[in-house]
Parts: C-alpha cells; structure tokens; sequence
C-alpha cells in the first residue's frame, strides 16, 4: 500500500520512529547485521479503508496523516484482531496525540542549569493540571451538583491533550534532572511517577484503587522554590 | 426531600439527583427512600426494585459484595454521575448475578428494560459500550 510521500514524512516525523502505542514505545528503525538500517514500523489506519475492516465505517477511512498511527507490527496486529471495542477509534486518536505531544515536549524541555529551573515548570505543569481537575474533574463542583453533566466530556479531552502530556513532561524533566534534586524532592517523585503510570493505565481500563497523587510532591518543588 | 447520612460517602446532590431521575422516570410508578441511599421502586409494569445509590469513581467486585451484604434483596448498584464507572470484573459478576450495576449515562435507559442487568449503551455498530474507562 502507497502512502503519500507528505503523510509518511507526517506521520513518522512526528511520532520519532517511535511505536504510538504508549504502553510500547518500541523503536521502530533497526540497524541489521551488515549495518544497513530498515524500518519496522507500519501505518495503521484508525478507520479501516473498508467499512468491514477494522474499526470500519459505512464511508471508509482514508490514506491521509489524520487517519494513521504509527505502530510497531505487534501493536498493530493486536489492535486489528482485538474483539470490536477493544481498542476504538477514539483510544488511538488519544495514543497518538499523547504521543506527539510526548516527542513534541523534548525540543520544548531542553537541559536546566538549576534546581530552581526544574522546580518552576514543574510548578507550571503540575498548577495547569490542577486547574483542569478542579474545574472538570470528578471531584469538581459542577460533578457533584449535576452528576450527569456533559462537562464529563470536556474532562475527558483536557486528561488526554493537557493532563497526560504535562505528567509525562513533569517525569521527563525530574528524570534529567533528578541529580540536582534534593532527595526528599526525588523521594515524593517516585510516588508521584507510580501515581502518573498508574493513572495513564487507568484510563484504558479501569482499575478499582491505584496510587493517587501524591499531595507532598507539588510542597516539595514548593519548597526547592522558597 | 431530607438530608441524612450513609456510610458511603454519598453526599445530598447525588442522591437528589437520583431522586429526580426516578420522579421523573416513564416507567417508575412510584418509589421510597429510606437508609439515605436505598430507594425501592415499583415499575409501571409491578417490578419491585430495590436501588442503592453509591459513590464509586471505579466500583470494583468487592464493593458490590460490601454493597449487597449491607443490602439485602438488592437489585442495582447506582454507582454515581458520569464520572464514575467500574470494573469489568464487577460488570461481568453483576451481569451472571442478574445486578443492574450503572452509571448517571445508563441508570436511565436501564430502568426502562426488565432485564435491567444487561442493559448497556451501544455505538453506532451496536457494540456495547461500558463506563470501564476512566471519565
């Protein structure tokens, strides 16, 4: 199958040659034995070209960027011969956004020359993400006083565009720089990237009790800011 | 409508709104509220139903056994609004048990089925669709 030189170029530049499903992150490039480097990745559709393919509708799904993802070939295999449901359109669209964003924020996080540095866009992510769960999160006012409020939606897409991406740049940038960390800081990052991991798993299935966040961790970068 | 107390958590809003729901609902003939949380309907057809309301972000299989020990004669779990949901293992015990288990998106089109227990959501190719992703 050809694919547009404009949407390759799209889709492999912006997901690093890295597989999309972010439970894998295998490389997708490989140097074989002679030295000569092949890929191992494949353009999967989200909507299939056929309406009986997988995750197929009665239009088709084109060849465009918006409707691939890059996958490793397991990856790809398990979401096409997975029970319907099990991996919808709409869980492959939030793969492939967390993971652009995730390739997105390492030209975007550079090297910190202080522990002060780290501890301010720490503070920056960590406020935003905040902000989002008070405002639309399950413990948010408008969720308790109308339970069956479609605000839940709103809620859904900030976890996938803001809350994910910004957790994922919070352990990026407190792994790279955890050296200059104060060890009670780097103690509470640890609850906190447990907290992070289980989380994102969370929101692929849903699991009765997972480590929630750790309210120590936002006074201990507070504290590197005093 | 009073204000109690409950050992679940629930807090007044939630169970109003379930109130509101069952006052309003086309196939509850009528219904009464006691323990706070447990709300026994009559349908339009004679089911009797006993409905506890619960507030689970994920209701797991044991909460539902807390749920049915504390209980008796139950009939659905109400797990809460929108945001909340459960596991698939708590879905698939209720389903075998002949358990509503629902959320604010399901509670209503469930109450309208005498096999409540298998009621679900479904998308467009009529596959279901259940709350066992986080909101």
């Amino acid at each position: 199958m050809a694919f547009a030189a404009k949407d390759t170029k799209l889709l492999w530049g912006r997901a690093a040659g890295i597989c999309s499903n972010p439970h894998c992150r295998q490389k997708l490039t490989a140097t074989g034995a002679d030295g000569s480097s092949f890929l191992t990745g494949e353009m999967a559709h989200q909507i299939a070209q056929s309406p009986e393919g997988p995750r197929g509708t009665e239009s088709g799904g084109d060849d465009t960027y918006e409707n691939l993802i890059l996958l490793c070939p397991t990856c790809h295999r398990t979401i096409d011969k997975a029970p319907v449901g099990t991996y919808p359109v709409e869980l492959l669209k939030g793969w492939k956004k967390t993971h652009e964003d995730w390739v997105d924020g390492w030209a975007r996080e550079g090297a910190y020359e202080s522990a002060v540095e780290v501890a301010r866009e720490v503070q920056r992510l960590l406020a935003e993400n905040h902000a989002h769960f008070e405002e639309y999160g399950p413990r948010s006012r408008i969720a308790a006083e109308n339970p069956a409020s479609t605000v839940q939606s709103i809620w859904v897409a900030r976890k996938l565009d803001t809350l994910l991406p910004n957790n994922r740049r919070i352990v990026s940038l407190m792994e790279r720089h955890a050296k200059m960390m104060p060890a009670s800081v780097v103690a509470s990052f640890q609850r906190f990237k447990m907290h992070v991991q289980a989380f994102e798993d969370n929101q692929y299935e849903r699991v009765d009790t997972y480590p929630l966040f750790p309210d120590e961790f936002p006074n201990e970068i507070a504290a590197v800011l005093a | 409508m009073t204000n109690g107390s409950n050992d679940y958590g629930v807090t007044f809003p939630q169970i109003r709104f379930v109130s509101q729901l069952l006052t309003r609902h086309g196939n509850v003939e009528r219904f009464t509220r006691t323990n706070d949380i447990q709300f026994d309907l009559v349908t339009r057809r004679g089911s009797e139903l006993r409905l506890i309301c619960v507030n689970e972000y994920t209701c797991g299989f044991l909460r539902v056994l807390e749920v049915q020990e504390d209980f008796p004669e139950l009939n659905i779990v109400y797990v809460g609004g929108s945001w909340n949901g459960y596991t698939m293992q708590a879905k698939e015990y209720c389903i075998k048990a002949q358990l509503g288990l629902f959320n604010a998106t399901e509670i209503n089109g469930a109450l309208y089925r005498d096999d409540y227990w298998l009621y679900c959501r479904t998308d467009e190719k009529g596959n279901p669709i259940y709350p066992t992703r986080a909101s």
